[in-house]
């Protein structure tokens, strides 16, 4: 498969476009994302819809902030009466995950078959870059000056841990610059749904790093070990992309202005927090992993 | 209520609960959208005892809260359904979000309103405040006055609502447990009536979103309009300007010819607008909308029987406000006595500026009684009708009064305790 930028029509999904910033690696990613979808489905007239910073906003508004997850839950019911059967994904930010998480869990565990695909930049970008549940630790936002929460230094909220537990028969991590791992987990989470995927897309102004840079920043995140990527397949938790032996984190950091007031202390904690959830998805691994006997 | 001979020949007795189910189930609505609060709840409890029963057909959502399940109504009925939703106070002020999409976006739902007072102190009683809060975002605002009156509502406003000129959400509201949990006698139309009264939901042309072709949509210079988009035309204003008209022309007009038309059917109706009893030669009439009305008729007979010129105006609709044709209806008359059950003078602001510029307008007298479910018995409502006929007669009578006490008689004026505690002492 060509990606969007290699297709002779580059006109594909131009709709898709919201002023973004040159270069946005979310604009990318929800592009890489429809694209694959549309090419994976493209005979059952899939249903894409959603909003995001990068994403677009003169695509389907159909109801207020934060409620996809009720909104798809609505559209299949009605697909249902209406005896229509196309598939559907929605395509958002963490924002929208955050504000409606009442939904997003209350969709899944209900089993509502549709497929979320959340671009994660890790703050309201369009807004000021406010910090949202998935705002990266020590990262500095504008309601986090200092990076630290109440003082304290916090780590992510993980969408995704909690969605395997509450009903979702797919959950990944995936990151636009992996595109061959994003290509699979999109089109494995399609044949299980209900299936969520969160893609991590670096965002230029509120990261502060330079505008051609975004995909390097998306694959450091995952060779430093900050965005581990696994999946949860039938029941099964399997990392991905192994990383055995992790770029300094410095490497990471020194390209992106919201990590400028980081001292030496704080590299100790990040080096931490990453031993942290290299640890968690270890022990997930171990725990629910393929059988290998 | 006129009596007009009735044609029917089911004759039952429903609280005003479940007259809002029968009505939802003879509208044939295909989604349940279900959420917990009283007074309202018995609507969905009732339904999906029916839906249980293989009675109705239908799909129920119920997610985590009022705010995810109105929003899948509004994109359910975007996507081409019929649906329903029960909730009162707190229920609607978590959607609040949902209530301005609905009206901005022109998305035709109907909520049935148990009216619940707003908290705190926390009471679960009536008044009409957590509906009327929302009186200046474009949402129809129905008040119904017993189990009957909502039944016919409810089909009436989905036939309202539902028209392509109108497109304009609606509250179909009632007093909680005076309406909602006393039991009244109901005649049903026949199913085939309401089908022929009440089509299935269609959407406007170009609207279906669910035939979409997205590849190409998101191809092509392709711009969806209608409902919420970007306002990428610079047309924000034309499109309010599209929305006032449609609730304060089109939509008015709309009611009557619905009234018109379900009167003609069924055989029983509501005046429209707003309902008058006994006003002709009346010099002192009081305006008041729900549960209210049914006391004071009591009390205007009862006035009527000693000979005082005294009647009332049943106001069906406060949205859109019948502010002209309640000026033509109370032209000639001396006093009218409003009486609000909310804290913010509804019916006595809003007659007061339909009046403004008027030649020789009326004395406009406020009264606000029941909030928070407390009793009016129609002494109370005898009582302020005395006041109207003391002003005609040239006495100095208060223009605006919270009207606390019960009056068990005549004359018993006794003031609540809570005048001797103070405000904030339990």
């Amino acid at each position: 498969m060509k990606m969007v930028m290699e297709r002779e029509d580059k006109e594909l999904f131009m709709n898709i476009t919201a002023n973004q910033c040159p270069g946005c690696p979310e604009n990318l990613a929800a592009k890489l994302s429809m694209q694959i979808v549309f090419e994976t489905l493209g005979e059952d007239q899939p249903i894409v819809y959603g909003q995001g910073c990068g994403i677009g906003r003169d695509f389907l508004q159909r109801s207020g902030l934060g409620t996809h997850d009720s909104g798809c839950a609505a559209m299949k019911t009605a697909m249902a009466i209406r005896g229509i059967d196309r598939p559907l994904v929605v395509i958002d930010g963490d924002g929208q995950v955050d504000m409606g998480l009442d939904d997003l869990a209350s969709a899944f565990q209900q089993g509502y078959q549709y497929m979320h695909i959340v671009c994660d930049n890790q703050g309201h970008s369009a807004s000021g870059s406010h910090a949202t549940g998935s705002t990266d630790v020590l990262a500095r936002v504008s309601s986090r000056p200092t990076g630290r929460i109440q003082g304290r230094i916090q780590g992510r909220k993980h969408f995704t841990f909690m969605l395997m537990f509450s009903g979702a028969n797919y959950v990944a991590t995936a990151s636009p610059s992996h595109f061959r791992d994003l290509e699979r987990k999109i089109k494995e989470g399609l044949k299980r749904l209900p299936a969520f995927i969160q893609i991590m897309t670096p965002c230029n102004p509120s990261w502060g790093y330079d505008d051609d840079k975004g995909v390097t920043v998306a694959k450091l995140a995952v060779t430093t070990g900050l965005w581990p990527l696994y999946e949860w397949k039938d029941g099964v938790f399997r990392r991905t992309i192994s990383v055995p032996r992790r770029t300094p984190v410095e490497e990471y950091t020194r390209l992106q202005r919201r990590y400028a007031h980081l001292s030496r202390e704080d590299f100790g904690a990040i080096n931490g927090y990453i031993d942290e959830m290299d640890d968690l998805v270890n022990r997930m691994e171990r725990a629910f992993g393929p059988d290998l006997d | 209520m006129k009596a007009v001979e009735a044609n029917s020949d089911r004759r039952v007795v429903l609280t005003g609960n479940k007259a809002a189910a029968e009505a939802l189930h003879m509208a044939r609505i295909k989604v349940l959208c279900f959420f917990p609060i009283g007074p309202s709840d018995e609507v969905g409890e009732e339904l999906s005892r029916m839906i249980g029963r293989g009675q109705h057909d239908a799909s129920i959502i119920d997610l985590a809260n009022e705010r995810s399940v109105m929003n899948a109504q509004l994109v359910a009925t975007q996507a081409g359904v019929r649906c329903s939703f029960a909730t009162n106070s707190e229920g609607l002020l978590f959607a609040v979000q949902q209530l301005i999409f609905a009206s901005y976006a022109r998305v035709p739902i109907v909520i049935t309103v148990a009216h619940r007072a707003l908290e705190p102190p926390a009471v679960v009683r009536t008044d009409d405040m957590d509906t009327l809060m929302y009186r200046d975002i474009h949402w129809m605002h129905y008040h119904c006055e017993n189990s009957q009156d909502v039944f016919d509502t409810t089909l009436q406003a989905y036939h309202v609502s539902e028209d392509h000129e109108v497109l304009l959400p609606a509250f179909v509201t009632y007093d909680g447990w005076e309406v909602s949990h006393n039991a009244h006698p109901v005649e049903l139309p026949k199913q085939e009536e309401v089908d022929e009264f009440l089509p299935p939901w269609q959407l406007p042309e170009g609207l279906d979103f669910l035939k979409t072709n997205f590849a190409e949509y998101y191809s092509t210079e392709h711009r969806m309009s209608g409902y919420g988009y970007v306002d990428v035309d610079r047309e924000y204003m034309e499109r309010r300007h599209q929305l006032d008209q449609a609730l304060n022309v089109t939509a008015k007009a709309k009611v009557l010819k619905a009234h018109e038309k379900y009167q003609n059917l069924v055989g029983r109706g509501y005046g429209g607008l707003m309902e008058p009893y006994r006003t002709e030669d009346a010099e002192v009439v009081l305006l008041t909308m729900g549960s209210f009305s049914a006391t004071a008729r009591l009390a205007v007979d009862m006035l009527r029987e000693e000979g005082m010129p005294v009647g009332l105006m049943k106001l069906r609709l406060f949205r859109p406000f019948p502010g002209t044709e309640l000026v033509e209806a109370f032209r000639g008359m001396k006093v009218i006595v409003t009486l609000d059950r909310n804290v913010i003078w509804a019916l006595w602001s809003e007659l007061r500026s339909a009046f403004f510029g008027q030649p020789g307008p009326p004395v406009i007298l406020g009264r606000i009684a029941g909030l928070g479910g407390r009793d009016v018995t129609y002494y109370d409502i005898a009582q302020m009708l005395e006041e109207g006929l003391s002003a005609v007669a040239g006495k100095q009578v208060e223009p605006q009064r919270w009207h606390f006490h019960v009056s068990k008689s005549r004359n018993s004026v006794p003031l609540p305790q809570v005048f001797e505690r103070g405000w904030n002492q339990p």
